[in-house]
C-alpha cells in the first residue's frame, strides 16, 4: 500500500523513460529507443572507468544485452522527490554497467595490461577544432581524473559526464545522497589541487 | 543548551553548497551559456575547477560501425524472446514413456537444462498431462517389443 506521507517509496508517473520502457516491456523489439538513447551514455561512462575502447565496448555489449533480458524485472521507482526529469530506468541501467564494468576489470587484474595515457584518451578531433591549448587543457582534466580513486572518480565521471542528480547518482553507487555530496566534494578538492600545481 | 557544528557537519554543508552550485551550472552549461552562474558561497578554487571540467571533459561516443553491430545484435536478441514467448516449445516423446520440454531459449524463463516430465511432476497443470499420457499408454495395446518393454517398466513402476 502507498504511504507517501511517511516516505517511503512509491510508483508515480514520474520517469521520463516510462512509456519508452513500458512499449518495450510489452515487445522487446520496441528496446531500440532506450538503447539508441542511452548507448553513447553507457559507453562513455565504461571508458571514463576502463580506458579502453575495446573493454567499453565489450561493457556495455554486456549491459545492453543484460538489460533487454531483465526488462521485465524492472520495475520504476521514482517518488515525487527525484524531479521531473528523474529515470530511475537509468538508475537500473547503469547499475548494471557499473556490475559489466566491475566485471571487466576483475578480468584486467588477472591479465594486466598497461593503462592508456590520459593524452591518449584525448579526441584526436580536438587538435584539428581547438587548438593545441585546448588539447592540453583536456589532458590535464583527463590526467586528474584518473588520479582520483575509484569511488570519487566514479561520482564526479556520473555528475559532470552523464550530468546525473545526486539522487541518480546515489542509486547507481548504493549510497546516500549526503555520502555521493560529500564524494564529489573531496574529488573536487583534489581535482582543483591537482590542476592548480605546476609540478602536475 | 548550545550547539557547535562538528567537522563532520561542516563537511557536509560545504559538500551541499558545492552540490547547489554544481547543479546550476550544469544547468548553466547544459543551455550553453556563456558565463556560469551567480557565485553563491562555494569556494572560488572548486568554483573554478567546476567550470573547467564541464567545459573540458569530453563525452566520449562509440563507434557507428560498433553501434549499429550491437542494435543488430539486440534486435536479434528481441526477435528471439518475442518468437519464443509466442511458440511454446512442443513436448517430446520419448522411448520410456515420459516427455522432455526443452525450455525456451527466452532468457527470462530460460532454466539451463530440459523439464522432463516423467517420474518426477513439476507442476499441478503438468501432473495432468503426466497423468493423461500414462493411462493413454497403459491402455494401448503393444504395437512393438520396445512399446512391450515400455508397458513392462511401467507396469513395474505402479506395483
Amino acid at each position: 500500500m502507498d504511504r507517501p506521507e511517511e516516505g517511503g517509496p512509491r510508483q508515480t508517473p514520474l520517469d521520463r523513460d516510462r512509456a519508452l520502457v513500458e512499449v518495450a516491456q510489452a515487445d522487446p523489439a520496441r528496446f531500440d529507443a532506450l538503447y539508441r538513447k542511452y548507448v553513447a551514455q553507457v559507453y562513455s561512462y565504461a571508458y571514463y572507468e576502463l580506458r579502453d575502447h575495446h573493454e567499453a565496448e565489450d561493457a556495455t555489449e554486456r549491459t545492453f544485452m543484460s538489460a533487454l533480458a531483465g526488462l521485465n524485472r524492472f520495475e520504476e521507482r521514482a517518488t515525487p522527490t527525484d524531479g521531473e526529469g528523474a529515470s530511475t530506468f537509468r538508475v537500473w541501467l547503469f547499475q548494471i554497467a557499473r556490475n559489466a564494468v566491475a566485471e571487466r576489470r576483475r578480468r584486467l587484474r588477472r591479465r594486466p595490461e598497461a593503462p592508456l595515457d590520459a593524452a591518449e584518451m584525448v579526441p584526436a578531433t580536438i587538435d584539428v577544432e581547438d587548438g593545441a591549448a585546448r588539447r592540453d587543457d583536456v589532458t590535464a582534466a583527463l590526467r586528474a581524473i584518473g588520479r582520483l580513486p575509484d569511488d570519487r572518480r566514479r561520482a564526479l565521471t556520473l555528475r559532470f559526464i552523464e550530468e546525473m542528480s545526486t539522487a541518480e547518482i546515489a542509486g547507481v553507487l548504493g549510497r546516500s545522497e549526503g555520502a555521493v555530496r560529500v564524494l564529489i566534494h573531496r574529488a573536487l578538492r583534489s581535482v582543483a589541487r591537482d590542476l592548480g600545481d605546476p609540478r602536475r | 543548551m548550545t550547539w557547535a557544528p562538528t567537522d563532520r557537519d561542516s563537511h557536509d554543508v560545504d559538500a551541499l553548497v558545492t552540490d547547489r552550485y554544481l547543479e546550476t551550472l550544469l544547468v548553466a552549461h547544459a543551455r550553453g551559456a556563456d558565463s556560469g552562474p551567480a557565485p553563491i558561497e562555494a569556494d572560488p578554487d572548486l568554483r573554478r575547477t567546476m567550470a573547467r571540467l564541464a567545459r573540458d571533459l569530453p563525452r566520449f561516443h562509440p563507434s557507428f560501425r560498433f553501434e549499429e553491430a550491437l542494435a543488430n545484435r539486440l534486435a536479434a536478441e528481441a526477435a528471439h524472446m518475442r518468437a519464443s514467448a509466442v511458440d511454446p516449445p512442443a513436448p517430446t516423446i520419448l522411448p520410456d514413456g515420459a516427455i522432455r520440454i526443452d525450455a525456451p531459449s527466452d532468457i527470462r524463463l530460460a532454466m539451463g537444462r530440459p523439464l522432463w516430465i516423467g517420474g518426477a511432476i513439476t507442476s499441478a497443470a503438468l501432473s495432468l498431462a503426466g497423468a493423461a499420457f500414462l493411462a493413454w499408454r497403459l491402455r494401448r495395446p503393444p504395437a512393438s517389443p520396445m512399446a512391450r518393454a515400455v508397458r513392462a517398466v511401467a507396469r513395474a513402476r505402479l506395483s
